[in-house]
């Protein structure tokens, strides 16, 4: 596999998933226009933040918002975009027909994720400049902390997508099925409304959705939490993001074994 | 079961064997493909033809038996394999969303060496839709971008699966032209088809499948000359009066008769006009209304394989 084809498939990808509006609305456009609805809105609201010796430093939800909104920019790429990608290759024979070429196939699963990750960077990226332009937000944290958390989380979605979709043959079903279980990741990952206003039951669910994990890191690091902070789910940090670790890697593994090319 | 890998042979096939479930779609099967020829397998629907190219192709694994392709197992030396051999399929294969320009650029990268797209575009006509999605193509336009991108990689061997299908005259006529074009630079073709005429003009060998078995296999004029067929004559009923098969079968010259609702078509060696025009005017009817014409490879399809005819493949 030479560099000159792996350049073309990714710039082709990315060309083919720019002609796909619903992706890009879902994971670019959606996430802006949230970030401006809830900033201008909401984003008043004080958020206190202690820091070491008592001292409390003042933020704000228009703050902190981005960093809500790219988990769940991670998640939608994984449970819904990814799927789309990977089963219509596998609906259309597009892997059967590469099989024959010398494109080894990993490459078709790194081109997709590498397409996800400049679209996903695409998507911060705006919101950060918007932000900073129309809302002044600040940030608190630690920039290779907060961008080890979007990896971690975009990594272990992508692979929870390419797991629960490795069989499927049919984009409609695939898509159906991605946004059925992303909806209500999505609401009981806090990411529209503050978890405690959900009965005890949903909040427990949510504890273990990999969307709440995803959330909650972010936010708190966003703001400058360290590996011991302890976020609304009442772990502590690190506890999310071995949580989230573990996540990727069962599906990693399922994936490998499920996976079909045809 | 296998053999040493022969450097004059594209493919050797040896008691190839592939069953699905209940299904046995290709039994037994051996032949070889010459390199730089022109090889063509024809069957009727279910014959096993696309189970057998696939298996070539390495898209298959054989139950039993050995394929060697450029003298490699095309699974277990896959990646020397996909180096050696282009690929066109019957499905879709391409994203409905890429443009026809984008697939070429591609697909050539893939390759160490790609023939002139310019060249391969003009030939097999998709000037006119290069900026068009392929999802948004005729049958026939994406059958061709197929071919194109199957011949891109400049292969040694080309595996094309009924390339010829849904294209009209013209483009069937273009198609076999460059495929002689690429033959004669020494580019071996391994080609499906339903079309007998083509294989008798364009192939110089045929192989024919019927129910995952072959049924023959040779050059097109030999199989002809080796039948003992020479004519066959087609005669209406309607002028015949109460004739049977049986009155014609038994005529000496005769080799076979096959009898629809409006006409006997009657099969047999150099004699046979002579004698069937004979035999009706003994029975006063009118030789005139016979037709006579050489016997094609048509006919010796139809009696190999059965009345069914040739249709699409698996």
């Amino acid at each position: 596999m030479n560099p000159t084809a792996l350049r073309k498939l990714i710039v082709t990808e990315l060309l083919l998933a720019l002609r796909e509006p619903g992706a890009m609305f879902m994971s670019v456009i959606l996430p802006l226009a949230v970030f401006l609805a809830l900033g201008f809105s909401v984003g008043v609201i004080e958020i206190p933040v202690e820091r070491d010796a008592g001292v409390v430093e003042i933020f704000h939800v228009r703050d902190v918002l981005l960093a809500g909104n790219i988990a769940w920019v991670t998640a939608v790429f994984g449970i819904v975009a990814l799927p789309q990608t990977l089963v219509e290759f596998r609906q259309h024979g597009i892997f059967r027909r590469y099989r024959v070429t010398p494109m080894p196939s990993y490459m078709l699963i790194i081109a997709p994720l590498a397409v996800g990750a400049v679209i996903v960077v695409v998507s911060l990226a705006l919101m950060l400049v918007v932000g900073w332009l129309a809302l002044s937000i600040r940030f608190g944290g630690n920039a290779a902390m907060v961008g080890l958390a979007i990896l971690l989380s975009y990594l272990a979605f992508a692979a929870f997508g390419t797991a629960v979709t490795a069989r499927i043959r049919n984009t409609r079903t695939a898509l159906g099925l991605g946004l059925v279980l992303f909806a209500p990741m999505l609401v009981l990952s806090g990411a529209f409304g503050p978890r405690e206003a959900f009965p005890t039951s949903l909040q427990l669910v949510g504890d273990w959705l990999p969307l709440t994990h995803a959330y909650d890191l972010l936010t708190f690091l966003w703001l400058g939490a360290t590996w011991e902070t302890e976020t609304t789910i009442g772990v502590p940090v690190w506890v999310s993001f071995v949580y989230l670790g573990v996540v990727g890697a069962v599906c990693v593994v399922a994936s490998v074994r499920l996976f079909r090319w045809d | 079961m296998s053999r040493e890998p022969s450097d004059a042979l594209a493919v050797q096939v040896t008691s190839l064997r592939k069953v699905y479930g209940d299904v046995v779609a290709v039994d037994d099967l051996s032949f070889e493909v010459e390199r730089g020829s022109i090889f063509c397998i024809i069957g009727p629907n279910g014959a096993g033809k696309t189970t057998t190219i696939e298996c070539l192709e390495g898209l298959r694994q054989a139950d039993s038996g050995a394929v060697l392709v450029a003298g490699l197992d095309p699974i277990a030396d896959h990646t020397r394999f996909v180096h050696k051999i282009g690929v066109q399929l019957q499905e879709i294969g391409i994203p409905p969303r890429m443009k026809v320009r984008e697939a070429l650029h591609l697909f050539a990268a893939l390759y160490r060496t790609s023939l002139p797209l310019s060249e391969l575009s003009a030939e097999l006509e998709l000037d006119g839709f290069l900026s068009k999605r392929y999802g948004s193509l005729s049958g026939g336009q994406k059958r061709r971008v197929n071919i194109v991108l199957a011949l891109v990689g400049d292969p040694e061997i080309v595996f094309l699966d009924e390339p010829t299908t849904g294209l009209d005259p013209e483009s069937r006529f273009r198609f076999w032209e460059y495929i002689r074009r690429q033959n004669a630079r020494g580019m071996t073709i391994v080609v499906t088809t339903h079309y007998l005429e083509e294989a008798r003009e364009y192939c110089d060998t045929v192989l024919f499948l019927n129910e995952g078995r072959a049924v023959m296999a040779g050059p097109p004029e030999r199989l002809i000359a080796e039948s003992g067929l020479a004519a066959r004559v087609v005669l209406p009923r309607a002028a015949l009066g109460a004739l049977r098969e049986g009155d014609l079968a038994a005529l000496p010259s005769v080799a076979h008769v096959r009898g629809t609702e409006t006409s006997f078509y009657v099969y047999g060696d150099g004699n046979v006009v002579g004698e069937v025009s004979d035999f009706l005017g003994e029975r006063g009817a009118s030789p005139g209304v016979l037709e006579a014409r050489p016997a094609s490879l048509d006919d010796i399809y139809f009696l190999a394989v059965g009345p069914e005819g040739p249709e699409g493949g698996r």
